[in-house]
C-alpha cells in the first residue's frame, strides 16, 4: 500500500476502534550517500524509506502508536496499541488535535528543483574531488579517512480527523570531510561538513580548507596549566554547547520541573549582550519550517532579548497548561515519536566586533575550538558541564600556540550571566543552532 | 519474511554484475517504551520496524541499498539498482542456501508484547514511589520501560540462511534532587537479552532508592578538584573507561583503515600487566549479547589483552578479512538501515586480585568515582573523554566528602598502562553505543581499578 491508502485504511480503523480524533503523520525519505577511499567508491548507499505515526484520543486520553510496515495487519497492530496504550495514560497529557491555521506562512530555501538534476556521478566527482583536494592541502595530511557526497529528499504529511491536511517536501545535498595529520610524530583529526541546497565551489573549498587546517594547527598541541577566569568560545564551539542545553527553553520541560528557567519569562537570566532568536522562517535555515509536526504554523520569535527572557517554546498541549498560544514548536523527532518541543533556527544574535578584537579584548587566556563528549559531560538538568576541549592558547592578545587534552567546567545558567563580549562572526551548525564566537567570564579550565 | 527463491534472485543481479558477496538483512522488529514521571504516565509508545538492506562486497567497494517497501517488486528494483553501481571484478557465484541452525544461550520467558501495559505501569510506578519517597529533596522521578522483540533474517551468497529473534528489555530511573536553585540528578539503566522476567526479578525499587541517593548526595556535594590525580573507578558502569579509552581502538575497521593508535600491535605488550580484557558475546541473558552477530557468525569470547598484551581485536567478516584475521561474531548494526561493522558486545576488564580496601588506602590524595556517565573516544588520537556521575575524594587513603561536574580525559593508550591496581569483583552495566552503523546496546564491565594519575576536569 501507498501512505495515502494506508492511511484511509488507518482512518477507517481508527473510527471503528472508538478514538474521538486522531492524526496520521508520514515520512517518505529518499536517500542517497557516495564515500570515497582512496580515489575509489568505498561506500555506496541509495535507500528509500517510509514510516507512518499515529495519534489518537480514547476516552480523553491520547495514545501513539507508529509503523514502516504499510499493510492491513499493520495497520491493525498500531490501533490495537495505540488503543492499549492510550488506556495507561495520564490525561493531563492529552494532546489537542489540531484543525490548523488560516495562513502558512511561504519559506524560502526548503526545496531546490535543481539539486534533482545533479546526478549520482557528479556526485561520485565531487567526493573524489574533496579527498584530492585535501591531500593537495599539505604533505602532513596522512590520510583522508573519509569523503562522503550525498542527497535526501523528503516528503512530510499531516493529516488528521479534524480536516488538517499539509504536507511539505525539503531535498538537501551534503559533503564531510574526515582526516589525520600527521607530522611524523603526533597526529591530530580534522573533520567538516556542509549541508544545504546547493554544494557550491566556494563551499567545497572551505570545507577542505577548514578539516585540513584544524587537523594541521592542532599537531603541536599540548595541554596548560589549570586556571579560572576568561575564555572565548569559538562560535561552533559554543554552538554545540547551546544545543547541549536548549532543552532548559522548552515550556514542557520547565512545568514538569526539568528546567530552571520554570516562572522566569519576563526575567533577566542572561547578560545584556545576549539576545536569541528562534526563526523558522529563515530563508535557506537548516531548521526552517512553514509549520510544526502538530500543523502550527510557523512564526519568528525572540526567545531572550538582551538578557531578559521573552518567551520559552511551546507546543499546543503546554501553552494550553500556561493559557497562552503555542509558539509552534511542538515537533516529533521523526514519525516514530510522539510530538515534544523542538527548537527550529534558534541562534545567538551577533555582536559588533570581530573575533580578532574579542582575542585582544581576553589578552590572555584560554580560546576553546571544539568540544567533545557532550551528551555525558554535560548535565541538562544541572545545567554542569565538564568538557574535553581543544583550542589555542592566548598571550598578551595574541594566539601564540595550539592546546589540546585540557577541560572546561562551567554551568549553563551562571554561564549565560557571565557572558562579557559577543563577535560578529555567527555560524549555523547542521541541526540549525546558532551563536557567535563570544567571551565568557568564570570557566574553569583543567590540565596540567 | 523473505522465501529462498526471492532471496536467490536479489542476491544474483549484483553478482552477475561482477560483485563477490551479497547479503540480505531482513528485520521486523516490535519496539514499546512506557514511562512515568512522578507516578503518572508521561509516554506511551509502540511500533513496528520492517525492512531489508542488502550489502554488496565488490573489491573494496560496499554498495548498500535498504527499503521497508518488502513488496517483490520493489525488492527486486533494489537489487538491479545495486547491480548497477557494480564495477565489474570478480564474478561471485551463488551457492545453495544451507539453513543453518543457531544455538540458543539466552532462555526468554515472558516476550514484552504479552505483558498488559498496566502490569508495565504499577512496576514503574512503584518504583518511581520508591525513588520519590527515599527524601523530601526529591522532586522529579522518571521511570521508564523500553523492550524490543527483533526478528532477524539473513542470507548470502555463500550460502548461509539463519534467523534469529533477539528480545530485550531494559528500565531506567532518573531521580531530580532539588534546592537553593539547583538541581542534581541520579541515575541507572539495567537491562537485559531477556524478557518482561527481568524485571520481575530485579530489586528495581532499591535501585530506584540508590539513583535518588546520588542525586540527593550530589546537590551538597562541592565542585570536582581540577588536575591530574590518582583516580580510583568503581566496578560496573565504569568499564566505559576501558570501552572508550581502548574498546573503540580495537575494533578491526579503525584498525583496517590504519585510524588507530593499537594498528600493527598484536602480540606487544599495550598495557599495564594488570589488565586482562575480552570481549565477549556469549554471556547468557547480558545486555550487549547476541547468538549471532548481524552477518549471522556466532558469537564467541574473545580475549583482546591478556595480561598486558595485545591478543586479537574484535572483527567481522569484511574488516577481518583486511586483516587476515576471522571474525570474532562482533559484527553488529542498529537496524536493517546501517552498513555493518565490527562492534564491541560485552566488553569487559578481568578480575584482578588487589583488594577494594587496599585500592582505596594506596591513595593519599585522588578522587574515587563511583558512578560513571557516558563517553567518546576519537580512535586515531586516542583522546577519550567521560562523565562522573557520582564521585568522592580520597584523603589520607579515605574515602571522604562528595564532588560533582567531573569529567575524565586522558589518551587511551597512555591510561591503560597507568592502571596500577584492579580488584577481584568484575561486576558488568550497560549501555547504548553509538558509531557508523549506528546505535546498539553494549554491556561494559569491570572490578574496581586504579588509574595512577588522570585529568580529572572540575572546578575546584
Amino acid at each position: 500500500m501507498n501512505i495515502t491508502e494506508f492511511k484511509e485504511l488507518l482512518f477507517k480503523k481508527a473510527e471503528d476502534a472508538g478514538f474521538e480524533a486522531f492524526e496520521a503523520y508520514s515520512e517518505k525519505t529518499d536517500s542517497f550517500s557516495i564515500t570515497v577511499y582512496k580515489g575509489e567508491i568505498e561506500k555506496y548507499k541509495k535507500n528509500i524509506a517510509v514510516g507512518v505515526g499515529f495519534r489518537g484520543i480514547a476516552d480523553g486520553k491520547t495514545g501513539y502508536a507508529y509503523t514502516e510496515d504499510l499493510s492491513p495487519e499493520a495497520a491493525d497492530f498500531i490501533i490495537k496499541e495505540a488503543k492499549a496504550n492510550a488506556e495507561i495514560m495520564n490525561p493531563e497529557e492529552t494532546a489537542e488535535i489540531f484543525e490548523g491555521c488560516e495562513k502558512y506562512p511561504e519559506v524560502l530555501g526548503l526545496y531546490n528543483p535543481e539539486l534533482t538534476l545533479v546526478t549520482d556521478k557528479e556526485k561520485i566527482e565531487t567526493a573524489k574531488e574533496l579527498e584530492r583536494a585535501a591531500y593537495a592541502y599539505s604533505p602532513k595530511i596522512e590520510q583522508v579517512t573519509s569523503s562522503t557526497v550525498g542527497s535526501a529528499e523528503t516528503e512530510t504529511l499531516i493529516a488528521n480527523s479534524k480536516g488538517l491536511s499539509l504536507s511539505q517536501r525539503r531535498n538537501s545535498i551534503f559533503a564531510n570531510i574526515s582526516l589525520i595529520a600527521s607530522d611524523g610524530g603526533s597526529k591530530k583529526t580534522g573533520w567538516d561538513i556542509f549541508a544545504g541546497t546547493e554544494l557550491k565551489d566556494k563551499d567545497k573549498e572551505s570545507l577542505v580548507k577548514k578539516a585540513c587546517h584544524e587537523a594541521i594547527t592542532a599537531l603541536t598541541a599540548a595541554s596548560v596549566k589549570g586556571c579560572s577566569g576568561k575564555v572565548i568560545f569559538k562560535n561552533e564551539a559554543f554552538s554545540d554547547i547551546l544545543q547541549a542545553f536548549v532543552q532548559n527553553f522548552f515550556a514542557e520541560l520547565a512545568q514538569k520541573g526539568f528546567s530552571l528557567l520554570k516562572d522566569k519569562e519576563g526575567e533577566r537570566i542572561a547578560s545584556e549582550c545576549i539576545t536569541i532568536a528562534d526563526e523558522p522562517l529563515l530563508e535557506g535555515g537548516f531548521a526552517s519550517t512553514a509549520f510544526d509536526s502538530e500543523g502550527v504554523a510557523s512564526q519568528n520569535k525572540l526567545v531572550v532579548e538582551k538578557g531578559v527572557l521573552k518567551t520559552l517554546l511551546y507546543n499546543l498541549k503546554s501553552a494550553k497548561k500556561a493559557g497562552r498560544a503555542s509558539t509552534g514548536n511542538g515537533f516529533k523527532a521523526s514519525f516514530k515519536g510522539s510530538v515534544q518541543t523542538f527548537p527550529t533556527n534558534f541562534y545567538i544574535k551577533k555582536g559588533e566586533v570581530s573575533y580578532e578584537e574579542l582575542v585582544k579584548t581576553l589578552d590572555n587566556g584560554v580560546i576553546i575550538t571544539s568540544v567533545s563528549g557532550l551528551h555525558a559531560g554535560a548535565n541538562p538538568i544541572s545545567g554542569d558541564f565538564s568538557l574535553l576541549s581543544e583550542g589555542f592558547l592566548v598571550e598578551k592578545g595574541k594566539i601564540v600556540r595550539p592546546v589540546d587534552q585540557i577541560t572546561c567546567a562551567g554551568n549553563f545558567y551562571e554561564l549565560l550571566k557571565n557572558i562579557t563580549q559577543i563577535a560578529d562572526d555567527l555560524k549555523f551548525d547542521i541541526s540549525g543552532i546558532g551563536s557567535p564566537s563570544l567571551i565568557a567570564d568564570k570557566i574553569t579550565i583543567s590540565g596540567e | 519474511m523473505i522465501d529462498k527463491i526471492l532471496a536467490e534472485q536479489i542476491l544474483t543481479a549484483p553478482l552477475k554484475a561482477g560483485a563477490s558477496f551479497t547479503e540480505i538483512f531482513a528485520e521486523r522488529r516490535k519496539n514499546t517504551s512506557v514511562s512515568v514521571l512522578n507516578g503518572k504516565t508521561r509516554s506511551v509508545n509502540s511500533g513496528i520496524d520492517t525492512g531489508l538492506g542488502l550489502r554488496v562486497i565488490n573489491g573494496e567497494r560496499v554498495i548498500y541499498a535498504f527499503t521497508n517497501d518488502l513488496s517483490r517488486q520493489s525488492l527486486i528494483r533494489l537489487s538491479e539498482d545495486t547491480a548497477a553501481a557494480v564495477s565489474f571484478n570478480e564474478q561471485g557465484h551463488i551457492k545453495d542456501f544451507t539453513e543453518k541452525r543457531r544455538k540458543n544461550n539466552h532462555n526468554i520467558l515472558t516476550l514484552p508484547f504479552g505483558v498488559s501495559k498496566s502490569l508495565i505501569f504499577d512496576r514503574l510506578k512503584s518504583a518511581n514511589e520508591a525513588a520519590k519517597s527515599y527524601s523530601p529533596l526529591i522532586t522529579e522521578v522518571t521511570t521508564s520501560l523500553s523492550a524490543v522483540e527483533q526478528e532477524i533474517f539473513i542470507y548470502n551468497s555463500e550460502g548461509l540462511f539463519t534467523e534469529d529473534k533477539r528480545v530485550r528489555t531494559r528500565v531506567t530511573v532518573n531521580s531530580t534532587a532539588s534546592g537553593k536553585g539547583e538541581k542534581q540528578t541520579g541515575y541507572f539503566g539495567p537491562g537485559a537479552f531477556s524478557g518482561f522476567e527481568f524485571v520481575e526479578n530485579l530489586d528495581y525499587e532499591a535501585l530506584a532508592r540508590e539513583a535518588s541517593e546520588t542525586a540527593v548526595k550530589m546537590l551538597s556535594a562541592g565542585p570536582a578538584p581540577s588536575g591530574k590525580l590518582p583516580v580510583v573507578i568503581d566496578n560496573g558502569f565504569g568499564g566505559v573507561l576501558f570501552h572508550e579509552a581502548c574498546g573503540h581502538g580495537l575494533e578491526a575497521i579503525a584498525i583496517a583503515k590504519n585510524s588507530s593508535v593499537f594498528a600493527g600491535k598484536l602480540g606487544e605488550r599495550i598495557a599495564s600487566e594488570k589488565v586482562t580484557a575480552a570481549d565477549d558475546g556469549t554471556i547468557a541473558n547480558s545486555w550487549g549479547s547476541l547468538n549471532i552477530d548481524d552477518e549471522g557468525t556466532e558469537t564467541t569470547k574473545n580475549v583482546l589483552i591478556e595480561k598486558g598484551i595485545l591478543k586479537n581485536y574484535m572483527c567481522d567478516k569484511f574488516y577481518g578479512k583486511k586483516l587476515g584475521l576471522a571474525s570474532t561474531g562482533a559484527c553488529r548494526r542498529e537496524s536493517y538501515r546501517f552498513i555493518p561493522v565490527p562492534r564491541m558486545t560485552n566488553t569487559y576488564i578481568a578480575a584482578g586480585s588487589d583488594s577494594r580496601e587496599d585500592i582505596i588506602f594506596s591513595v593519599d590524595y585522588g578522587i574515587y568515582c563511583k558512578n560513571m556517565g557516558g563517553g567518546s573516544v576519537n580512535t586515531a588520537t586516542a583522546e577519550f573523554n567521560f562523565a562522573v556521575n557520582e564521585a568522592y575524594i580520597i584523603r589520607n587513603g579515605k574515602i571522604a566528602e562528595p564532588v560533582r561536574g567531573a569529567s575524565l580525559i586522558g589518551r587511551g593508550d597512555e591510561i591503560i598502562r597507568d592502571i596500577e591496581m584492579v580488584s577481584p569483583d568484575v561486576k558488568l552495566a550497560c549501555g547504548m553505543c553509538g558509531a557508523s552503523s549506528g546505535s546498539v546496546p553494549v554491556t561494559v564491565g569491570q572490578p574496581m581499578i586504579k588509574v595512577s594519575k588522570m585529568t580529572v576536569g572540575g572546578k575546584a
